[in-house]
């Protein structure tokens, strides 16, 4: 129903009430003979004299609600939408910051590592306390390119957070469809986003983890053991 | 030994080539993903050493079409990835993974799996 044809039933109902309101309190009583039959039905009947009444008041409180869900469209669309949006590109952006800084990282320990080998190749024979001490230094930058793997799995982790982000986004625009569909409007094209990433869910692990490396690794040897001996086995 | 090195990470790989180094393994090759590993692969690898997550071209689809490759199909592959259920572990095993490391990993964990490797080739 469009606004200027639910404007007018409004009015039409509402000028109904005050009629009949006025004849059932003010006791009309018109020459013409059809109105006087009607008059009379309706004095007879008082629930048929009250039914304009109440589908004017059904009528605004249905547009009440339409009201309501407009603005709850509205808001999805200013806010959920947007800020979701935001949210997985500032993901995407940690995860390659990080990895920028993970490689800048890497290249100081490369550098680091050279210049042992420059000092090590430099003092010839060196005494035992010295090659324990850069033997030490060496295997503590050693741990240090190690602990940067951090860097992969969190990007893994932030591709999975992202990837939920989106399907949150998803469902969100397809509750907004509904609801425009509700107030009996079609969505247009700038209504309907695209999505913000192609996700390649082959591309990531979301349940990687840095946790528990030696457990899983002793796991990991225990399942392909029995693998192997019941390959053997059925051989 | 001359190892081929596949993973989407950058950061993931200088730090399989730097343990690789550590162990007195230099020269290894590098790949951003199974595709590209296909293309490097040649008889003077030695080793690959393959992630499972990647784009283009997954670590399982390389395992794959690299045994499927008779050229190829007998060298010696080790996983390294950060799945590690069971039925990832069986499924990688299937495909013709020789051995398998979780990430994170030591190099003392990835200079034993090299020795097995060596051992059993």
């Amino acid at each position: 129903m469009t606004g200027r044809h639910s404007a007018e039933l409004a009015e039409t109902l509402s000028v109904l009430s005050d009629l009949i309101g006025e004849i059932q309190t003010k006791g009309l009583n018109p020459a013409d003979a059809r109105v006087h039959r009607l008059v009379a039905d309706l004095r007879a009947r008082p629930q048929l004299a009250g039914l304009p009444g109440a589908i004017l008041k059904t009528y605004n409180e249905i547009s009440a609600a339409l009201s309501g869900i407009r603005i709850t469209r509205e808001t999805i669309k200013a806010c959920a939408l947007d800020r979701l949006r935001v949210t997985h590109d500032r993901l995407a952006e940690v995860s390659q910051t990080t990895e920028t800084a993970a490689l800048e990282i890497l290249n100081g320990l490369d550098r680091s590592l050279a210049t042992l080998d420059q000092l090590e190749r430099q003092d010839g024979a060196l005494d035992q306390g010295r090659a324990t001490i850069l033997g030490q230094l060496r295997n503590e930058l050693n741990q240090l390119f190690n602990h940067l793997q951090f860097q992969d799995i969190t990007s893994q982790q932030l591709r999975g957070v992202i990837q939920a982000l989106l399907e949150v986004e998803q469902r969100i625009e397809t509750v907004a469809v509904l609801l425009d569909q509700s107030l009996g409007e079609t969505p247009t094209a700038a209504d309907v986003l695209a999505p913000a990433v192609t996700a390649d869910t082959a591309a990531y692990n979301p349940e990687a983890t840095v946790r528990d490396a030696g457990r899983r690794q002793e796991e990991i040897d225990r399942a392909i053991q029995v693998a192997r001996a019941a390959a053997a086995a059925g051989a | 030994m001359k190892c081929l090195v596949v993973d989407d990470s950058a950061t993931m790989r200088r730090i399989v080539l730097n343990a690789l180094k550590s162990l007195g393994i230099e020269g290894a090759v590098e790949a951003g993903d199974g595709k590209e590993a296909l293309e490097r692969i040649d008889a003077s690898i030695d080793v690959v050493i393959t992630d499972w997550n990647m784009p283009v071209m997954g670590g399982l689809e390389l395992v794959q079409q690299i045994r499927a490759n008779p050229a190829t199909a007998t060298k010696p592959i080790l996983m390294i990835t950060t799945r590690s259920a069971q039925d990832d572990v069986l499924q990688a095993i299937q495909a013709g993974v020789n051995t398998y490391v979780a990430k994170p990993f030591t190099p003392q964990v990835l200079k034993e799996k090299l020795d097995q490797l060596v051992a059993a080739s």
